[in-house]
C-alpha cells in the first residue's frame, strides 16, 4: 500500500554511477551517453561535492552539435577534454539523509527547480539518488505492490 | 529537517480521482506566430517549463523549456563564437520549434492514467482538452503533489 511516510532509502536508486571532481568532461560526457542519464553526482572520497546534469553538459557543448557539423564534434572533444568536472558541476548541492520521508523529498522537489537529490548516510557518504520519477513510480507505478512487499521482507 | 512536516490524518491517495481536480486551469499559452524573443521572456519571468501553443483555443503544439534552451544555443552563437543579433530570434516563431500535436487527456480522465503516460513516456506535461479546447495542464509536479502533499493547513503548522 502507498505510504508517503516511509524513508527515502526504500525507494532510492542505490547503484549510483558517479564521477570524481578531477575527471575530465569528455569522460563524464561518455557516461551520460552510454548510460542514458540526466544527473551524475560528483563524488570525492565517498562524499558528494557537486552534481553534473545534462544541462551543464549542453552549456559547454558546441552550439552546432544539433546540426551534426563535423567540426563541432572536433571542437567538442577538445573542449571537453580540457575541462574538469569540478569546473562545470553545480556546487554546493542539496542532499538529504536516508531517513527522510518521501513526503519531505516531494516537498523539496516542489520548492526547488532541480530534478535529482543525492541521498547520504549520517556520516555523509553517498548512499543513493532519488528523482521525481522515483516518487512517481512508487506512487503510481505498476510495480508498487511488489516494491512494498520487499519492504516488509526487509523489515522482518 | 526531516521532521519538518507534522503528519495528521492522511486521506488515502486515490489514483481514480479526476484530472480536473489537480490540473492547472487556464495555463499561460502562446499562439503559433509568437516570436522566440517573446517565448524567451516568458520562460525568464515564469517558473513553469511548458507552454501550450494554441490556435483559437485549440491545442496545436507544446514548447518545453529544455527544447527551447537547445534551440536558443544554436541561434545565439555562430561557429566563430560571435553573438547573433536579436533579429535571428525575430525570424523564428513558436510553430518552428514546437512539438506538434502533443499527447493530451481530458478533465474526466483519471490521475492514474496521466501518471502511467508520464511514467511510460518520460515527459513532464500533459495538456488537458475539453470539447477541442485547451482547458488546463497537468505536470509531473502536480501528480507528485497529489500523492505526497499534506493539505495546506498541515504544512502551515510546522
Amino acid at each position: 500500500m502507498f505510504d508517503k511516510h516511509i524513508e527515502v532509502r526504500e525507494i532510492m536508486t542505490r547503484k549510483v554511477i558517479t564521477v570524481s571532481s578531477d575527471q575530465t568532461m569528455d569522460q563524464a560526457a561518455e557516461v551520460f551517453e552510454s548510460r542514458d542519464l540526466h544527473h551524475i553526482p560528483v563524488v570525492d572520497d565517498g562524499k558528494v561535492v557537486g552534481m553534473l546534469s545534462t544541462t551543464d553538459l549542453h552549456k559547454v557543448t558546441h552550439h552546432f552539435t544539433l546540426f551534426k557539423v563535423h567540426n563541432s564534434d572536433v571542437v567538442n572533444q577538445s573542449v571537453l577534454r580540457s575541462l574538469l568536472t569540478r569546473e562545470v558541476m553545480t556546487s554546493p548541492v542539496a542532499t538529504i539523509q536516508t531517513s527522510c520521508s518521501l513526503e519531505t523529498v516531494a516537498s523539496i522537489f516542489r520548492e526547488n527547480l532541480f530534478h535529482a537529490l543525492p541521498v547520504i548516510e549520517s556520516n555523509g557518504d553517498l548512499a543513493g539518488i532519488v528523482t521525481p520519477f522515483d516518487l512517481m513510480n512508487y506512487a503510481y507505478g505498476p510495480d508498487e505492490f511488489e516494491l512494498t512487499e520487499s519492504h516488509h521482507k526487509k523489515m522482518v | 529537517m526531516c521532521n519538518r512536516y507534522i503528519h495528521k490524518i492522511d486521506k488515502e491517495m486515490n489514483p481514480n480521482a479526476l484530472l480536473a481536480e489537480i490540473m492547472t486551469p487556464m495555463p499561460h499559452t502562446i499562439d503559433p506566430e509568437t516570436k522566440l524573443t517573446e517565448i524567451y521572456k516568458i520562460f525568464e519571468t515564469n517558473s513553469f517549463h511548458h507552454i501550450p501553443v494554441v490556435n483559437e483555443g485549440r491545442l496545436v503544439g507544446m514548447i518545453s523549456r529544455e527544447d527551447f534552451i537547445q534551440i536558443e544555443h544554436v541561434l545565439t552563437t555562430s561557429w566563430a563564437g560571435n553573438l547573433n543579433t536579436e533579429s535571428t530570434f525575430e525570424n523564428f516563431n513558436a510553430q518552428d520549434i514546437m512539438t506538434e500535436y502533443p499527447m493530451h487527456l481530458g478533465p474526466e480522465d483519471t490521475i492514474g492514467l496521466a501518471a502511467d503516460i508520464v511514467l511510460t513516456n518520460k515527459f513532464h506535461a500533459l495538456p488537458i482538452i475539453e470539447d477541442d479546447l485547451l482547458v488546463g495542464i497537468v505536470t509531473s509536479h502536480d501528480l507528485i503533489a497529489f500523492a505526497y502533499s499534506s493539505p495546506v493547513e498541515h504544512t502551515a503548522s510546522q
